[in-house]
C-alpha cells in the first residue's frame, strides 16, 4: 500500500481526483451531471485507442506522428464505401486494413531504410493528410449507415456509449499484453536497450513492425469511431487528437526515451487530460486559453515528473 | 586543391540532394517555361528566407542533439511583437530589437526547462508550443497586425545588386557566418562534441549546458528575427504565418545530412535542403497543382530525399569496404615479395 502511496501513479491519480474537486467546484456540480460524464467518456474512446498506439509505440523508443493523418485518410476510406453502398463491416475491416498497412510502411521506413521514426512518420503524416483530401476535395463526407451510427452513439442502459466498451477492452487486452506476455516485455527490452536485446535472441525489427502495424491500425479506428459519433467524416478528423494521445501517455509517466511506462499510468493520463479540457469548457475559459493551458499542463506534468523522480532518488541513495 | 578534396568539399549526401534539385528544376521548366523566369526566382529566393533564418538557428540545435518545435510560433510571436512595438510609436529599429530580445526571452525559457528541469527538448518545446500559439491568439484576436511604416517594409522588399532580395542575403550572410562558426572555433567544435556524446563532452571539461542555453537562445532570436522581416515583407504580423515553420526548419535540416540524433551536418547541406524544399513546393504552385497533392508531394519528397541518402551512404561504406580490401591484399602481397 505504502509503494502505491509513492508511485506516480499514485501522484496522478491525486492530481485527477483534484482536477475533478475543482472543475466541479468551479461549474457548480455541472461537470459531474450524467450528460456531460457522457461527453467525457466519448472524448476518452479516441484519445485512449491513439494513447495505446503511441504509448507502446513510445515504449519501445519510437514515435508516431502519422496516427492523425492515418485516422482522418481512414475514415474517409471507411465513409466512401459505405457511400457506395458497401457493408459496415467490410468498411470498417477496409479502413482499418489502410491503417495497418500505412503502419507498414512506417515500420519499413525505420526498419528498413533506418529513418528515424520521427522523421519518417512526419512524412508520412502529410502523405495521409494530403491523400485524405484528395479522396474528397476537402470536403465531407456524411454517414448514413445506421450501424456506423449505432457503434458511434449508441447508449448502452442510457448512460453507457456504447464506443466506450471498445477502449475499456482495448485498454484491458494491451495492459495484459504489456505486462503478461513475452511479447509485452520484448517491447520494453527493445525500448530500454535494443543491442541488449538483440543479443538476448529477440528481433527488435519484428518488434517494431508490429507496433507500427498496430498503431496504424488502432489510429484506424479511432478514425472510423471519430465519424462514426460525428456522423461525418471531415478532413478535421482526429489530428487534433493525436497530440492528445502523446500528452496522454507522457502524462501517464511513458518516457520518450523509451523502456518505461505501461497501459496504468496512461489510463489515468487520458482521464485527467480529458477532464482537463472539459472542465475547461464547462467553466466558459475561452478556447485560446485552454490551448494555453493545454500546453502547459504537459509542462508542469512533466516537472512534477522530474520533482518525484529526482526526489525517489535522493531517498534511495540516503538508504 | 586536387579532385578528392573537390569531392570531399561536397560530399556525396549533398552531391544526390542537387543532383535531386536540378532534376526538380528542370522538370518544372519543362512544364511552365515561366518557372525560371527572374521573378519566380525572385519569388523563391524570399520564400527560402523565412525558412532559411529559422533553419540556421534549427541546425544548430539539432547538431547539439536538442530540437524546438515552438520556433515557428516564436517566429509568429516575434512579428507580432514587432508590430506592436511598432504600432505603439517606437521606431522600427528599436521595434526589430525588441522583438529580438522577445525571442532571446523565449530561448531562455526553452533552455531552462532542459538543462534545470530535465526534460526533453521534444517534449517542452511541445508543450511550450501550445502555449505560444494560444497567447499569440490572446493577444492578437486572430487577425493580422498591421505595421504601416514604409522605412520598416525595406528590410523585406529592399534588393541587393537589384537582384537578390534583402531576406535572402540577410539569410545567406547568418549561413556563412554560422558556418564559419560551426568548422572554425572551438565553440563550434563543442557543439558537435556534446550532441555526439554528451558524456564525454562533460569529461572533457565542457560545459553542456552552457552551451545548450546559448543555443536556444539564438534560436530564439532567430526565429524572431525571421519573423520581423516576414512582418516587414507582409506589411503586417499575421498569427497564422509560420504554424509549420518548426517542421519545415526540421525537415530542411534533415534533408541537409543533419541527424535528429545530434553531432553532424553543417550549413551547406542545409542550405540545399532549404532550396530543395522551396522549390519543389513554388514548382508545384507553378504548374497549378491543387494544393491538397502539394501536403502529399512535401512528405514523398522528404522519403524520396532520405532513401536516395540512405542507398547513397550505404554504397559509399561498401566502396570504402571494398578499398579497405583491396588495400590489404596489396600489403599482404607486398610483405610476401619482400
Amino acid at each position: 500500500m505504502m509503494t502505491f502511496l509513492k508511485s506516480k501513479n499514485a501522484i496522478l491519480l491525486f492530481f485527477l481526483i483534484a482536477l475533478i474537486v475543482i472543475f466541479a467546484a468551479l461549474s457548480g456540480g455541472g461537470t459531474l451531471r450524467p450528460s456531460n460524464i457522457i461527453n467525457i467518456l466519448q472524448s476518452i474512446t479516441i484519445v485512449s485507442l491513439l494513447t495505446i498506439g503511441a504509448g507502446t509505440l513510445m515504449i519501445a523508443g519510437e514515435i508516431d506522428l502519422s496516427l492523425g493523418g492515418i485516422g482522418t485518410m481512414s475514415s474517409f476510406v471507411a465513409a466512401l464505401l459505405l457511400k457506395q453502398g458497401v457493408p459496415w463491416f467490410a468498411a470498417l475491416v477496409a479502413a482499418v486494413a489502410v491503417g495497418a498497412f500505412i503502419g507498414l510502411i512506417n515500420g519499413f521506413l525505420v526498419n528498413e531504410l533506418g529513418f528515424q521514426s520521427f522523421i519518417a512518420t512526419l512524412a508520412t503524416a502529410s502523405i495521409t493528410t494530403g491523400a485524405g483530401y484528395i479522396f474528397t476535395s476537402g470536403l465531407a463526407v456524411t454517414i448514413e449507415d445506421p450501424t456506423f451510427r449505432f457503434i458511434g452513439n449508441k447508449l448502452l442502459f442510457g448512460y453507457i456509449p456504447f464506443s466506450v466498451l471498445i477502449a475499456i477492452i482495448a485498454l484491458i487486452v494491451y495492459a495484459m499484453l504489456l505486462n503478461k506476455t513475452k511479447f509485452g516485455r520484448s517491447v520494453y527490452l527493445v525500448g530500454g536497450n535494443r543491442v541488449a536485446a538483440r543479443l538476448g535472441g529477440l528481433k527488435p525489427k519484428k518488434v517494431l513492425y508490429g507496433l507500427f502495424i498496430n498503431a496504424g491500425a488502432l489510429a484506424a479506428l479511432a478514425g472510423t469511431l471519430l465519424a462514426s459519433k460525428l456522423l461525418v467524416a471531415n478532413t478535421v478528423g482526429i489530428t487534433s487528437s493525436q497530440f492528445a494521445g502523446l500528452t496522454a501517455a507522457i502524462l501517464g509517466g511513458i518516457s520518450f526515451g523509451g523502456g518505461t511506462g505501461g497501459m496504468g499510468g496512461a489510463i489515468i493520463g487520458i482521464m485527467v487530460l480529458s477532464c482537463f479540457n472539459n472542465g475547461m469548457t464547462m467553466v466558459n475559459i475561452p478556447p485560446y486559453w485552454q490551448t494555453v493551458a493545454s500546453g502547459a499542463l504537459l509542462l508542469a506534468a512533466i516537472t512534477l515528473d522530474f520533482v518525484t523522480t529526482s526526489r525517489r532518488n535522493k531517498s534511495e541513495v540516503k538508504a | 586543391m586536387n579532385i578528392s578534396r573537390l569531392k570531399r568539399a561536397f560530399g556525396s549526401n549533398y552531391l544526390a540532394l542537387i543532383a535531386v534539385t536540378a532534376a526538380v528544376s528542370l522538370l518544372f521548366y519543362i512544364l511552365n517555361h515561366d518557372f525560371l523566369a527572374l521573378d519566380n526566382i525572385k519569388n523563391i529566393m524570399n520564400a527560402m528566407s523565412f525558412t532559411g533564418t529559422i533553419t540556421v538557428g534549427m541546425a544548430l540545435l539539432l547538431i547539439a542533439g536538442e530540437v524546438d518545435l515552438a520556433s515557428g510560433a516564436e517566429a509568429c510571436f516575434g512579428g507580432i511583437v514587432c508590430a506592436i512595438a511598432i504600432q505603439a510609436g517606437l521606431p522600427w529599429p528599436l521595434a526589430l530589437v525588441a522583438a529580438l530580445a522577445f525571442g532571446a526571452c523565449c530561448g531562455f525559457i526553452n533552455a531552462f526547462f532542459v538543462n534545470v528541469v530535465h526534460i526533453m527538448g521534444f517534449i517542452c518545446t511541445l508543450g511550450i508550443l501550445g502555449i505560444y500559439n494560444g497567447l499569440v491568439s490572446v493577444v492578437t484576436d486572430n487577425h493580422p497586425v498591421p505595421a504601416y511604416v514604409p522605412s520598416f517594409w525595406k528590410l523585406g522588399s529592399a534588393t541587393v545588386f537589384g537582384i537578390f532580395p534583402l531576406p535572402f542575403v540577410i539569410m545567406v550572410v547568418l549561413m556563412v557566418a554560422y558556418g564559419l562558426v560551426l568548422t572554425r572555433t572551438n565553440f563550434g567544435r563543442n557543439i558537435f562534441m556534446i550532441g555526439g556524446n554528451r558524456r564525454a563532452a562533460r569529461l572533457c571539461g565542457i560545459n553542456p549546458s552552457r552551451i545548450v542555453t546559448a543555443l536556444y537562445v539564438n534560436n530564439g532570436m532567430l526565429a524572431a528575427l525571421a519573423g520581423v522581416i516576414l512582418t516587414a515583407r507582409m506589411h503586417n504580423a499575421s498569427p497564422m504565418a509560420a504554424s509549420t515553420g518548426a517542421i519545415d526548419a526540421i525537415t530542411a535540416a534533415v534533408l541537409g545530412g543533419i541527424s535528429f540524433l545530434g553531432g553532424v551536418g553543417g550549413m551547406g547541406g542545409c542550405f540545399i535542403g532549404i532550396l530543395l524544399i522551396t522549390v519543389f513546393s513554388a514548382g508545384l504552385t507553378a504548374i497549378g497543382l491543387p494544393s491538397y497533392w502539394q501536403i502529399v508531394a512535401q512528405g514523398a519528397i522528404l522519403v524520396f530525399a532520405l532513401s536516395a541518402d540512405f542507398f547513397n551512404s550505404k554504397a559509399r561504406r561498401k566502396r570504402l569496404e571494398r578499398d579497405e580490401i583491396k588495400r590489404r591484399r596489396e600489403f599482404a602481397r607486398n610483405k610476401e615479395e619482400s
